[in-house]
């Protein structure tokens, strides 16, 4: 059994900058003469991708930032597919909305920059799921700075 | 007598210190947190002490790394791995095109000025079509693996495209 880790990154809708990831991934899809939206894109890959994981038996946890419709947020989360079961968003309701998967979302999605979690019992991957807490202070300044973690 | 329910996830398996929240801010989908708070806000718990039997994986956009070495965001993106003993962590827009950089500012000669290349995976990049020489480029993602965690990555690679959307390990 494979655990699949996974830093994704989508960009925003076109700010009409050239230099945007948005246009880099729009050139090369007009390159290969495919009129995709990039966001529309990445996320039919994306999901192809952690289906063809899933179809292989892999565990899969993916993280990142998911840019939404308001281009001035950026939404950080993290879902897990647990062993035997269906994937279990636990965050990003709009991710399951894009992805149309199946399942409550955990009420868990921030436009903020870091997300942390605590993985228990990494070796006995199917106990996954059901045991991650969430732990996302927000920025690294307040990682760094014990006072305003004991407050 | 209430029969007790078997909780799972998230909100029920707090370890660690419970973050301060904005009570105004409250949501159909978020009862933790929001944008809209004032001041310093926070969603979750903060980084407790970290057990024995756990994972930590953290999640970060970094929105864009300096070009040059040794910069304040370069120091506190890899301090806090040692600090809090974080086992993987996932980053998002790094922001350079590393083809077009020098040896000594690549992603793993960073990485191994904080971090023991021994006990240290790691694997950033950038959307490999884009050829325009310039050293920023916006987007990227990377994966980074540190301590025992480490030792069980077995490949790593990036989006069938070549883009650098996403990247695994």
């Amino acid at each position: 059994m494979v655990l699949q880790v996974v830093s994704v990154h989508r960009p925003c809708a076109s700010s009409g900058g050239e230099r945007t990831a948005w246009s880099q991934h729009k050139a090369h899809f007009n390159d290969q003469n495919d009129d995709w939206d990039p966001k529309k894109a990445f996320m039919e890959d994306l999901a192809a991708e952690i289906e063809e994981w899933i179809q292989e038996g892999d565990q899969v946890i993916v993280g990142g930032d998911l840019k939404q419709r308001d281009q001035r947020t950026s939404h950080q989360g993290v879902l897990c597919r647990p062993w035997n079961a269906q994937l279990d968003l636990l965050m990003w309701p709009s991710l399951q909305e894009d992805l149309s998967l199946t399942g409550k979302p955990r009420a868990y999605f921030k436009p903020k920059m870091l997300i942390s979690l605590n993985v228990r019992h990494v070796n006995a991957a199917s106990k996954l799921a059901p045991r991650i807490p969430l732990l996302p202070p927000p920025r690294i300044k307040s990682m760094l700075d014990p006072s305003r973690q004991e407050s | 007598m209430a029969i007790p329910t078997r909780r799972q996830g998230l909100v029920c398996k707090r370890h660690g210190l419970k973050a301060p929240v904005a009570e105004k801010c409250y949501t159909a989908t978020n009862n933790n947190n929001t944008a809209q708070a004032v001041g310093v806000v926070y969603q979750g718990d903060f980084f407790g002490p970290k057990q024995s039997d756990w994972l930590r994986l953290v999640s970060l956009n970094l929105d864009n790394l300096a070009i040059e070495i040794n910069e304040s965001k370069e120091v506190t993106l890899f301090q806090p791995i040692l600090e809090h003993g974080i086992d993987i962590l996932l980053l998002q827009e790094l922001g350079l095109h590393w083809s077009n950089l020098s040896r000594t500012k690549q992603w793993r000669s960073r990485a191994e000025r904080f971090l023991n290349p021994k006990c240290t995976w790691t694997l950033c990049s950038h959307n490999v079509h884009d050829t325009t020489g310039t050293w920023v480029q916006a987007g990227g993602a990377g994966i980074l693996s540190h301590d025992k965690v480490s030792h069980f990555a077995t490949g790593s690679g990036c989006d069938k495209a070549k883009l650098w959307r996403w990247t695994w390990s």
